[in-house]
Parts: C-alpha cells; structure tokens; sequence
C-alpha cells in the first residue's frame, strides 16, 4: 500500500481493530494473489470491501477466517494473530461465503442441531426467529432451496452464533436488485442489533453505498483506498474538453496543480477526459480554461478511476 | 465436541447406506456360502472368507470410501466444514475410524458368520479362528486405507485403482517371481489363509499393518497439505481434458500390459540336447534321457505324430502348437503331469510302457494340445466329457478304433465305472463328479466309450463337427455376441451338432455300453474287478495319533473279491479341492474283505485336516487300477 490517499485514510482511527491485516501476500507457487494487503476494521464498524473479480477479495477473507494461510505480513482477529487460536476466533465470528455448500441432504433444523455444537454462543430461538423472519422452511432439504435462500440460510446461521464479527464474502452475488437491497438491510439492521462489526466483500458499488460506513479498495492484490466513501468521491473530479479543443499538455485551469495524482488521462466519446485526485477534496467551483467542464462522476466511476490507476 | 457432531452428522447422513450395504453384503454371502454348500466339492467354509475379501469387501470399501470422502470433496461440502470453528485434522479422523470401524466389523463378523456355518462339517479351534479374524481384520485395514487415501485423489481415483490393480496383476502374473512371498500378498496365499490353524503370520501381519499406515499418513498428508488446495482440485468433476489424457494413459498401460503379457507369454521351454527327438511338422519332440529308453521314445513319438497330423488335416487346422513330451524317471510310471508351457509339455516316465500305456500318454497329449488350441474353452464341465472322449478316442485310431485291443480295456475300464452310475443323474454333464467318482482314466475310458457310441449311430463326420466345433469355436465380436454364446447351453449345441438329445444319447449309450457285458474279452477283464465299493473314515488311535480306517461292503450281484488286490490312498487335500488323482505315494495294499476292516493306517494328518481318499482295485487284468471309492473326509 504505497499511496498516499490510503495511507491518510488509514490514519483515520476511529477504536480498537477487530481486524488487522498488516501487508499480507499470499502466492500459490509463481502466481501471486496478494502482494501486500493492509486494513483495518474497527469495532463497530460496517466496512465494506471492494475490488474487482479476482482482486483477491476471497483470498484475504478466507485469510482471516484461518483456512488459508499467510505467505508472508500478518493477520490479527480481536487483537490476536490469527496464526493462534484460529478456533476461539472463528467461533467470535459469523461467517457467510460467497457460494453456500450446505449439506444438501439436511433440513435447516438439522443444521443447527449439527452445527450448534461449535458455538458455545449458539443462540437456537434467534436462529429459529430469524428463519420465521426470512421465511426459510426449517423442515425442507437445503438441497431444493434457491441460491438466494442458501445465502439468507447462512446469514441465520452466521447470526445465530451471536458473532462479535460478521464477515460476508459477496453475499449478494446472483441475487436481483430487489433481494439484493433487502437482504442488505436485514444484514445491517440484525448485525446492528447484535452490535456486531460488519466486514463484506463486493464488487457492487451499490452494496457498499448502501451500508459501509468505511470502505477499503484492493486492486491487483493491494489496497488502494481505505477509508470513507464520501472523502474518496469527494477528492476525485472528472474534467472534459472536446477533442477538437484540446491540444497535448492542456489542462483544466491552475487549479490542477493542487492535485496529488492523475487517476485517468485520455479519450472517451468524443471528448478527451481528465480524472484528478486531490488530497483535500476536488475544489467546489474551480475556474476552468475555455472549452473545458467538469463532468458529474457516480460512485462506479470513482471506483473505476481508482482501480483503473492501480491496475 | 466437535468431533461428536462429526461423527453424528456422518451416522446421519450415512448410517441408513451403510446399513443397506451390509445387508446386501450378507445376501451376497449367503448365495456365496449356499453355492459352496451345494457344489460338487465341499470346500471349507472359510474359502468364501478368502473369496469374499478378493471380490466383494473391496467393492464394499470402494463404494464407502466413495460415500464418505468422495462425496464431501466433489459437493463442495468440504468446504463448508473448513469454515467451521473446527481444525482441518478432527473431521478426516472421524471419516477415516468410520469407515475403519464399518469395513472390519463386516469383515469380522463374515468369518464369525463363516465359522458358524464351517462349525456343522469342521473342527473350528479358537486358535483356527483366533488366525482368521486377525488375517482378515488386518487385510480390511489395509483395504479401507489404502480407499481412505485414493479417496482424496477425486477425479484421477479410478486411474489410481486401475494402476494399483495392474501393478498387482503384474506382479502376480511375472513369470519366476512369487509374489505370496511378500505381505500383504503372503496373507492371502490361498492354501495358508483358509487351511492355516496354528501358525499366526506375525511378519506379514506387521507388513500389512504398517503398509496400511503409510496410506493413512499419505492420505491425510494428501487431504491436509497446502491448506488441502491439491485434494480440492482433484475434487473437481472430470474435464474434458482429463477424459482425453487418462484414454491416452489407460491406452498407454494396456499397451505395456500387453506387451509385458507377450513377453511372458513368449518364455519358451524346449527339450534340448542330443537326447531328443523331434519331428518338425507337426512340431513334436520327445525326450529320453539315455539310449537305452530311445526305441520307447521313438514308438512315443511315432504314435503321436500320426494322430497329431490326421487330427490337424481332418479338423482342417492351419497349425499346431508343438507338443513336448519329457522323460522323467523320477514319476512312478501312472504318474503324467501335463502344463500348457509354450504349447504342451508332458512329463512322465515312460520307460517301460507297452502300446496301451503309450495311447494314455499321448491321450494326455492332446488333452491338452486341444486345451491349448481353444484357449482352455473347451474345459468347462458341460463340455468336458467331448474333450477327454475325443483325446482318447483319437489317439486309440478313430476309425480303427473298435478293433485294437486298447479298446476292450477301456470298454471294461467303462463298465466297472458304470456300477456306480446311479450315484449321478447324468454322467456326461456332470463330468467333475464323474472324474472325481472314477479317476481320470476312468473318466477318459467313459468318455471314449460315449464317442465310441455316437460314432457307432452317427459316424465319425459328426465327431469330427463336434470336435471342430469347439475348436473353431468364435467367441462373438462383440460382448453382446459373447454373451449370447455362453447363453447357448452346450446340450443344445450337441442337438444341433448330433440330431440327438443328450439325454436320450446318455440312456442309449448306457444301453449299449451293456452289451460288450457280454464280449469274451471285455467280460474276462470285468469279472475280475469284484462288485464291491468302500468307506474311508478316521479315527483317533490309541496312540493318539490319527488312523484312516478303510472298509469295503459288496454291491449288488457281488460274486466274489477275484483276483487283485484293494489299495488304499490318500493324501491332504488342497484349498480348492478338485483332486481326481493322488498325487502322494502313500499306499496301503491288502487282499480286498468286505467284512471288518480291509485298511488300519496311521496317517500324518491331524484333526482339523480335509484328506481326499480313494480305495483302488489292482488286477493284471487292467493296467491301471479301478477306483471302488472316492471321497473327502475332515479328520475330527
């Protein structure tokens, strides 16, 4: 993690961290996955994790769930290295995968009997509330449920545990808009509830709008961005000058000079774009040479100038 | 805890399968064991044991493995588990003493079930038993470790399986290597595994434990290593890709299997040296160790190289394969041992045989000569009976047949067989009882008066179709064809052949045996065989030591004992049972009775032991002895 955006928003402390990630790799022989990934997930805290597909957003997760291992930097879960007692970790944490590989052959009440034995915090009538809640049948075979009702299965299960920390890994992967907006908010208004902190991966910049409080971006097995959502839009604008207009080395005004970084330069429909990072926010009505403007950037083109830059 | 609600999760999710499997592997036993009860041969009880661990625990233990660790990689549902606050290590653990604890206990409990059965006709010591369950348990160990570990190899599994078993196949088949000298091979060796009641096989126990190990440790190692990442991608279903590279690989082993089989196929063993001859079409030799056994060799020689060239030009055969026939002056003179060895190999001591024994000899010859050229097809049982008939029958001439003096001993050697016909239904079809009941020669001398018969009725073209028909036999192209050639019962193919039912053709050639009754010649040889038949049993002595006890009642129209001589013999029989000759010398000669004891022996035998004992007939009238009794008696 070698920018400076990540490096200032990391400063941004806001309580003790659940969890740790300190310049993590992870190689499997020649291909590398992570090349030094660092976050922080504070107590409390909604923090969403976003990155491309195959950023290496499982990888981490499944790293600080203790199933795969650390080449190289360290993990901590509630202040200790996960390379410890990964079991009294993962039963603080409730953890939903992005693919659910239930045992197709139980029922939801035969999962929580199989599975009540690992959680000494198993709370059996919240699990039972929370599938009256999803409208989940405790007595069908997990077998004939549908992808989205595996995922609120194990949202149950993962909330049943009374987690500390709930960790998500794409968890509305597949799922329709619709689904995708209610199962978020019960993820948030249940994980609230439980006072949990709330760690998810996802490469929807929707999810993240929706209910992160803290984001972290990871591009190419590193973390670009870490920190708010809001200062992050709020420190990237996009500037336009038709391509007629434009001539090599022409810039929006003076006002670039002020800016950390260059996060995309080039041509796109017609119009040659500028997109600029500034480390204390993109000046609210800057004054533009002729035939420039300042287009309106979403969150996805945010995300993707970020990531672009990085890749 | 954790491991509880493994173990529990497992019992639910598996216990009703593993239920229904053993069930179905006990009915499997039982026709197994009914089978073996009905058979013409009363084998032990405990041969099923040695059968069932061969064929049907593995199959067991597969389709386990395949439940329990297969299935939990190839669902993905590993991967659930691994999320769980629970080490990688305790779920494997639970698996591995699951399918450990179901395989032995079926094992277990099918010799207990074998031993229960063996009980009624066998003297079962602990000891006996104490053996058997050790040999067994550690054999299923071996088996549910060895699945534990292929297990975890997903979708290459059955590659795996396919290479161990064609290493084993290998090492079983490598000509000069004795592969029941090595555990866990040594524990299976069939004479040791079912007939061993004293000796506990402690190394090869130990060999097979700690083989067993070495898969358990792979296993896991395989299952644990790089966060269990290599078990994972073998999990996964079967690709395209994989499809082609295991044909190129399964094409790969069949070539070199192949070749190797050639290869072992192709060691020769030929007579050599000056003591020799030989005729080079068809390719023949006879060995004769010294000049002074050369003119025999050469009347050996003569005989067999006119019947091998008629039969190859009348049956219309391109070629033979060559036949050796090897002087060994250490075999009593009855004693012919033939083994298909690049083509045939005969070794007997046939120094002073006259033209009959010579015809025996050569008889034997193309016995296997014709076995050799069908494959060994022709040995089935229902079939045999053409096979012995025509070896003899052509060897005695053919045509010419009824006129040599050969032919009204046999006819005789028939006659006195048939006293003891109504021991069987149909001596023809059920011909391992015939030759058990009357000796090889016996059975050659029924079986060449039955060809005699149809010769007689039909002439000697319908031999010759006969005969071509199981040589010429084609096995089909396809498996379907093939099946539909084994469905074809060989009573119906002797209908076509003939335009005889073999039923109506048993009963006749029965009545028409009678009628050389009455032959001058065929009468002074039968008169001189007494109507008698015998009983052998074993007693413990006073000594303490085991006796066999040999008594002889008269049979119907009894006329006196003649003029020979009763033998009796016997020998410990082997784990398959199938003996119609003696090989061991052990012999008892004594004026025939057929009132109290003819025979008191003291036998080497201890109780526990199965002995085949025959009672014999010696007379100059014949030139071998005439079986009055056979059987297998378990010394108690």
């Amino acid at each position: 993690m070698s920018n400076t955006i990540a490096d200032a928003a990391i400063s941004a402390d806001s309580g003790s961290p659940v969890i740790l990630l300190d310049n993590v790799h992870k190689h499997y022989g020649p291909l590398n996955v992570l090349t030094g990934l660092s976050l922080q997930v504070n107590k409390g805290e909604v923090y969403g994790f976003l990155g491309r597909n195959g950023a290496g957003k499982s990888t981490a997760i499944r790293m600080i769930m203790g199933i795969t291992k650390i080449s190289r930097g360290s993990i901590e879960l509630f202040g200790h290295s996960v390379k410890g007692d990964v079991i009294a970790a993962r039963q603080r944490i409730g953890y939903v995968a992005q693919e659910q590989h239930f045992y197709p052959w139980m029922t939801p009440k035969q999962l929580s009997k199989f599975v009540r034995g690992f959680y000494p915090r198993w709370d059996q009538s919240r699990f039972d509330d929370l599938l009256s809640l999803f409208e989940l049948p405790a007595k069908r075979k997990i077998g004939n449920f549908s992808g989205g009702m595996k995922a609120k299965l194990a949202l149950t299960m993962a909330l049943a545990t009374k987690p500390e920390c709930l960790i998500l890994d794409e968890p509305t992967a597949g799922m329709d808009p619709v689904a995708r907006r209610e199962f978020l908010d019960l993820v948030s208004e249940e994980a609230r509830r439980a006072e949990a902190t709330i760690f998810f991966s996802t490469h929807l910049i929707d999810d993240i709008e929706a209910i992160a409080d803290r984001i972290g971006i990871v591009e190419s097995g590193q973390t670009v961005y870490e920190g708010g959502l809001k200062p992050l839009s709020e420190s990237i604008a996009s500037y336009s000058i038709s391509e007629e207009l434009y001539r090599p080395g022409n810039v929006p005004g003076e006002f670039v000079n002020t800016a950390a970084s260059v996060l995309q330069d080039g041509t796109r429909n017609g119009r040659h774009s500028l997109v600029l990072q500034f480390p204390y926010g993109a000046p609210k009505s800057p004054i533009l040479d002729y035939g420039w403007q300042q287009d309106a950037m979403t969150l996805e083109d945010v995300f993707i100038s970020v990531v672009a830059r990085a890749g | 805890m954790g491991g509880y609600n493994f173990f529990m999760k497992d019992v639910r999710e598996h216990g009703l399968s593993f239920f229904v499997l053993g069930l179905g592997f006990f009915l499997v036993l039982l026709v197994v064991f009914e089978q073996q009860r009905s058979g013409v041969f009363s084998m032990s009880g405990f041969e099923v044991v040695r059968f069932s661990l061969i064929t049907v625990i593995p199959l067991v233990t597969f389709i386990v493995g395949n439940r329990l660790i297969v299935r939990e990689y190839v669902g993905g549902t590993r991967r659930f588990v691994e999320s769980l606050p629970i080490n990688r290590f305790t779920p494997l653990l639970v698996k591995y003493f699951i399918g450990l604890v179901f395989i032995v206990a079926l094992a277990l409990l099918m010799v207990w079930f074998a031993a229960a059965t063996a009980s009624a006709a066998e003297n079962i010591t602990p000891r006996y038993l104490q053996l058997l369950l050790m040999k067994t348990g550690v054999i299923a160990l071996l088996y549910w470790s060895v699945v534990f570990f292929v297990s975890f190899t997903g979708r290459i599994r059955l590659v795996i399986y396919v290479v161990m078993g064609l290493t084993l196949m290998y090492f079983v088949n490598m000509p000069n290597f004795d592969e029941t000298r090595f555990a866990p091979l040594a524990i299976m060796e069939r004479t040791l595994f079912v007939f061993e009641r004293d000796i506990l096989p402690v190394q090869d126990l130990i060999e097979t434990a700690v083989l067993a190990l070495l898969f358990v440790i792979a296993g896991f190692s395989l299952a644990l290593f790089n966060e269990g990442s290599i078990a994972e991608q073998l999990g996964k279903p079967i690709s395209k890709r994989d499809m082609a590279a295991f044909a190129l690989l399964g094409m790969g082993c069949l070539t070199v299997y192949t070749t190797l089989q050639k290869k072992w196929e192709t060691e020769t063993y030929a007579l050599s040296g000056e003591y020799v001859l030989r005729s080079e079409v068809p390719v023949l030799a006879v060995s004769y160790i010294d000049d002074a056994y050369k003119a025999r060799a050469q009347q050996v020689l003569d005989s067999l190289r006119v019947a091998v060239e008629t039969f190859k030009t009348d049956i219309g055969l391109d070629r033979l394969p060559q036949v050796q026939i090897a002087l060994n002056t250490e075999l009593e003179s009855g004693e012919i041992e033939p083994e298909l060895i690049d083509g045939v190999l005969v070794s007997a001591n046939f120094t002073d045989y006259d033209s009959y024994e010579i015809a025996q000899l050569n008889a034997v010859a193309m016995h296997h000569l014709l076995l050799s050229l069908t494959n060994r097809r022709w040995d089935y049982e229902s079939r045999h009976w053409i096979l012995d008939g025509l070896s003899r029958w052509w060897i005695e001439g053919a045509d010419s047949a009824p006129a040599s003096s050969n032919n009204k001993e046999l006819l005789a050697r028939a006659l006195v067989a048939k006293r003891r016909f109504y021991l069987q239904k149909n001596p023809l079809l059920e011909w391992q009882t015939t030759s058990d009941l009357h000796g090889f020669e016996g059975g050659d001398a029924l079986s060449y008066s039955a060809l005699l018969y149809l010769q007689e009725i039909k002439g000697t073209e319908t031999i010759l179709r006969l005969a071509a028909e199981y040589i010429n036999e084609d096995v089909g192209s396809s498996s379907i064809e093939s099946v539909q050639r084994l469905i074809e019962s060989d009573e119906n193919r002797f209908e076509q052949i003939t335009g005889v039912d073999i039923q109506t053709f048993t009963d006749d050639w029965i009545s028409w045996l009678d009628q050389y009754k009455s032959d001058n010649e065929v009468a002074v040889r039968l008169n001189s065989v007494p109507k008698i038949t015998g009983k052998v049993v074993s007693v413990i002595g006073e000594s303490g030591v085991v006796k066999l006890e040999a008594q002889y009642r008269a049979m119907q129209d009894y006329d006196g004992l003649g003029d020979g001589l009763c033998v009796l013999r016997y020998q410990l029989t082997s784990a398959f049972d199938m003996e119609t000759s003696i090989y061991e010398r052990n012999r008892d000669k004594q004026p025939c009775a057929v009132e109290g004891i003819a025979h008191s022996v003291e036998s080497p035998f201890a109780p526990g032991d199965r002995v085949y004992a025959v009672v014999e007939f010696e007379t100059d009238s014949f030139h071998r002895p005439l079986i009055m009794w056979s059987g297998r008696l378990h010394v108690k």
